[in-house]
């Protein structure tokens, strides 16, 4: 009977997901342009793949946005989160603020540092070039452009991070913290001790869904630079997106895709073992 | 834990995170601050206080942004997929959380791997098969599409409610002579109502910013959301940023506001998942 | 009202198996009450008689029906949970009249039977409520009520008074009987209280690791216990038991204690000489005087009315209870004499009642 309640979720999972999760697999080894008959190609797409200094490119960008995820919100997220514990008073006001960029659009987020912060004419760059600071564009320039997206990702996503830190933090028992106290911990030992490893399953999760996005990673840079100047800041998921729909090569962009895959599927396995820990499986 | 160690601890906290509130806020001051200019005045400096302040920025932004329709797009778009995530969210994630089924732990290990499944696994195939069926600037079957993408974590989040609430609630409800379908929805979908509107929250919000499914299925003039909207007007009038910044305004307020109204609800629904006890 | 029987009833969690071929008849406008240690098996009895719980074997009848294939709802039964079950997001009134909105009665109807439930229990200034501005002896009232609207053939209760404070439970308790009285309906009430038991039931089946151990009248059990287990899960304090073997001698048949002491044997007893047995005696029913068995007294508690003793004899701790008022100190010695007539023995292998 209960099955009955299953039919409408797994309906559309099943043929949004799983079905073309299925075909995006068989077409890895098609060449096809979208509307004429696919042609088996076997492994040509991989090898094309292998062979394309962009895609080595973008693959090392998504790398390089991990590691800078995993790092600097993180890190940053919990110094703010501690130090919202250790205030009284402006907290529910500061969680707010904090929490306002994750809500805005990517878009818009977009938009803004492009045309208020990094743009020469009207941007705070531009502004600056009166006192004789010279700063350009990062988005314009090959070595700084995937710097220049990830800093606006990050504006993005550390208050996001510091938010979710500071309610694990408060769920760490009273009494740990009275207990260390009462041994006379400064702030950084009970930091160090009590509070950091009372958080350290949420910490383990969001790193691990820091991997999965990393490899995921499209807005910023699809709407900012589209993956330039000269796939400088190209990642594997907006290569996907153009050979597919610019370059109408769709079995090398499912090649891509399952690439991307099998990186989020490493931390998938991991998040499910997380998860599954709390008893949720 | 109240109270700093001592003043100067936490006078450094207070310029820390007053730092990272300056950071956090001034782009948005930014934004809201230069929509109210005309182009030359943003160019001369962002940072100015407008010398005349400029409505008109905002009428410009709503017609050359085609926000009527947009909004509506996104508003219809927005209610459908809250509609079809809570209602087909709510049945499965009741009967996980109840252990109905004999599958209930392969459906939810499924379920939590389809939370993280990048959108480019699927994307290529659901594309060339909506154009193939004629449902591309269709904002029904787009719904749908963020039906299946928002779900899983809506299930896991409802799951949570539908946990807390005791199972001699549903025994009572039998005895007291409810079908099964009675019991769900007579006693347990109001019982975890709070939790529904949450997800519905988050849903919404999300449905409403989304970008890259938008922008690949939504491209015709008379179907695009406020978003994809916002996207090709800013890129098309990169000179008056006066006119952007109130588009941007425009597209983001109603989203703000929401927050502001609900922040508890939100930031409760968003971070409930991810705090591990 | 209709009377509720079991035969050969067994249940198996998967590969455990909670109970094991249980009979027994409840009799129609009987209150009865399971009573056990914790984890036997009573709550689980009794949802399978609602019908929440399959059966894994054997039948459940009521008024003579076979009832293992209905549903919960078809069985004409009310229950009162633990934890109350109160449907949170209604009020008192719409909680009360829930079974009846689902069957589809008239507004007036309803109104009328939840009025009367309410003036049986003296709910009426709280219908228009939530459970959750409920205090919890009043919550409790409001799952009474619930089941009191449907007037059911049987009423099941789930350790109704367990979450209750030690003086609402005593009232409650009194509360309940007398609405039995009044109502005469079917009753299987489920507790591991055996006070409850003892001063709620017409008759109590007492539990133990998924099996009946004995059907009873409350003093039946207490006088007339089948095994060592009856004999000290009724009672408190509990009986005691001592270790003994039947010795037959020149001034007759004797018990003789593990301390070489001597008792006279009850004239009934005909086990052979050398038989091993327990004695179980209750603590009211020991004999302060001159003549008995040594003890040295360890604690003295006086609860006004009684004083309660307990002394050692040797390495065994004796419970003895009086209604006189003794004075008496740690250390000092006090001979307790074992009362022929009252004592019980037990098989000491397999715990049985040795009898007449
Ligand atoms: N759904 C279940 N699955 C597996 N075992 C169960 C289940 N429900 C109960 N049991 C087991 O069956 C046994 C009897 O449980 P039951 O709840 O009937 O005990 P009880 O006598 O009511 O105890 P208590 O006084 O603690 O309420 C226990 O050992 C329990 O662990
Ligand atoms: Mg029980």
């Amino acid at each position: 009977m209960h099955r009955l309640y299953l039919i409408p979720t797994l309906a559309i999972n099943l043929s949004i997901i799983l079905l073309p999760a299925i075909l995006t697999i068989a077409l890895a080894f098609f060449r096809w342009d979208g509307i004429s008959q696919p042609v088996f190609v076997g492994f040509d797409n991989f090898q094309a793949l292998a062979g394309d200094r962009v895609f080595w490119r973008a693959l090392t960008n998504n790398i390089i946005w991990t590691a800078i995820f995993l790092t600097i919100p993180i890190g940053f997220a919990l110094l703010v989160a501690s130090m919202l514990l250790l205030i009284s008073r402006g907290r529910i006001l500061l969680q707010v603020i904090f929490f306002l960029p994750i809500i805005i659009a990517t878009v818009i987020t977009a938009r803004v540092w492009q045309g208020m912060i990094f743009n020469p004419v009207s941007g705070i760059f531009g502004w600056l070039e009166q006192f004789g600071i010279h700063l350009t564009n990062p988005l314009t320039k090959t070595a700084t452009s995937l710097y220049g997206v990830a800093a606006v990702d990050l504006w993005h996503w550390w208050g996001f991070l510091a938010v979710i830190f500071f309610a694990a933090l408060r769920q760490v028992p009273a009494e740990q913290i009275e207990a260390a106290r009462l041994e006379g911990a400064t702030f950084f030992q009970m930091l160090r001790y009590v509070l950091l490893p009372g958080i350290k399953s949420t910490i383990m999760l969001m790193m691990i869904m820091t991997v999965i996005w990393s490899f995921l990673v499209f807005d910023f840079v699809f709407i900012m630079t589209r993956g330039g100047p000269a796939y400088s800041s190209e990642v594997l998921s907006t290569m996907a997106y153009r050979l597919a729909f610019y370059d109408l090569n769709v079995g090398k962009a499912a090649a891509t895709a399952l690439v991307i895959s099998l990186f989020g599927l490493v931390a998938t396995f991991f998040y499910i073992r997380a998860q599954a820990k709390d008893g949720d499986l | 834990m109240n109270g700093a160690d001592n003043r100067t601890t936490l006078t450094l906290t207070y310029v820390v995170l007053g730092m990272a509130a300056f950071i956090t806020l001034f782009p948005i001051a930014l934004m809201l601050l230069n929509s109210l200019k005309a182009a030359p005045e943003v160019i001369r400096s962002p940072l100015a206080v407008p010398e005349e302040i400029r409505w008109d920025n905002y009428t410009r932004a709503w017609r050359d942004g085609n926000f009527s329709t947009a909004f509506l797009n996104s508003a219809i778009l927005t209610v459908m997929t809250i509609i079809l995530v809570c209602g087909s969210g709510s049945m499965t994630a009741y009967v996980l959380a109840r252990k109905k089924i004999k599958s209930w732990r392969l459906v939810t290990g499924y379920l939590l791997a389809t939370t993280t499944a990048p959108i480019q696994l699927f994307l290529f195939p659901l594309y060339f098969g909506f154009a193939r069926l004629g449902l591309i600037d269709n904002v029904f079957a787009v719904s749908v599409i963020y039906c299946a993408i928002f779900s899983p974590f809506s299930i896991m989040l409802l799951r949570t409610y539908f946990l807390a609430v005791p199972k001699e609630l549903e025994e009572a409800a039998l005895i007291d002579g409810a079908t099964h379908w009675q019991v769900f929805t007579r006693v347990m979908l109001p019982i975890v109502w709070p939790g529904i509107l949450t997800v519905a929250l988050i849903v919404g919000l999300n449905t409403w910013n989304e970008f890259l499914i938008a922008t690949t299925f939504l491209q015709g003039q008379g179907s695009m959301t406020a978003i994809v909207s916002f996207f090709l007007f800013s890129g098309q009038y990169t000179t008056d940023w006066g006119q952007l910044m109130a588009g941007a305004t425009i597209v983001v307020l109603p989203v703000v506001a929401l927050f502001i109204f609900l922040q508890r609800r939100f930031i409760e629904g968003m971070t409930g998942g991810s705090v591990k006890g | 009202m209709a009377s509720v029987t079991l035969s050969s009833v067994s249940k198996s969690f998967g590969a455990v198996k909670v109970l094991e071929n249980i009979s027994t008849e409840i009799h129609e406008g009987e209150f009865v009450v399971l009573v056990g240690p914790s984890g036997c098996g009573k709550s689980t009895l009794l949802r399978m008689i609602a019908g929440l719980e399959d059966i894994t074997e054997g039948t459940i009848s009521i008024a003579g029906q076979v009832v293992n294939d209905t549903a919960p709802k078809e069985r004409d039964i009310a229950m009162v949970f633990q934890n109350y079950a109160l449907y949170p997001h209604m009020t008192v009134a719409e909680n009360m009249a829930f079974s009846m909105t689902l069957a589809g009665s008239s507004k007036a109807e309803k109104e009328r039977r939840v009025r009367e439930a309410a003036d049986i229990l003296g709910l009426n200034d709280l219908l228009e409520r939530k459970p959750k501005a409920l205090s919890g002896g009043q919550r409790q009232r409001v799952a009474m009520g619930r089941a009191i609207v449907r007037s059911p053939r049987v009423f099941l209760f789930d350790e109704p008074l367990s979450n209750l404070d030690a003086k609402l439970r005593v009232a409650m308790r009194a509360e309940i009987r007398a609405l039995h009285q009044r109502l005469k309906s079917t009753s299987i009430y489920v507790t591991h209280d055996q006070v409850e038991a003892m001063t709620m039931a017409d008759r109590i089946v007492v539990l133990n690791g998924g099996k009946i151990e004995q059907v009873g009248a409350p003093l039946k059990l207490y006088d007339d216990p089948a095994n060592t287990f009856v004999a000290s899960f009724i009672g408190s304090p509990a009986m005691n038991f001592m270790e003994a073997e039947i010795m037959d001698g020149d001034g007759g048949r004797s018990l003789v204690l593990q301390s070489g002491a001597k008792i006279t044997a009850p004239a009934w007893c005909s086990r052979p000489s050398g038989t091993p047995v327990t004695i179980g005696v209750r603590p009211e029913h020991f004999l302060f005087g001159q003549e008995g068995v040594e003890m040295s007294v360890e604690v003295v508690e006086h609860t006004g009315s009684e004083t309660h003793i307990i002394a050692n004899h040797g390495s065994q701790k004796i419970v003895a209870v009086t209604n006189q008022r003794l004075d008496a100190a740690y250390g000092d010695k006090m001979k307790l004499g074992f009362p022929t007539g009252t004592m019980l023995l037990f098989d000491r292998e397999t715990g049985e009642r040795i009898r007449e």
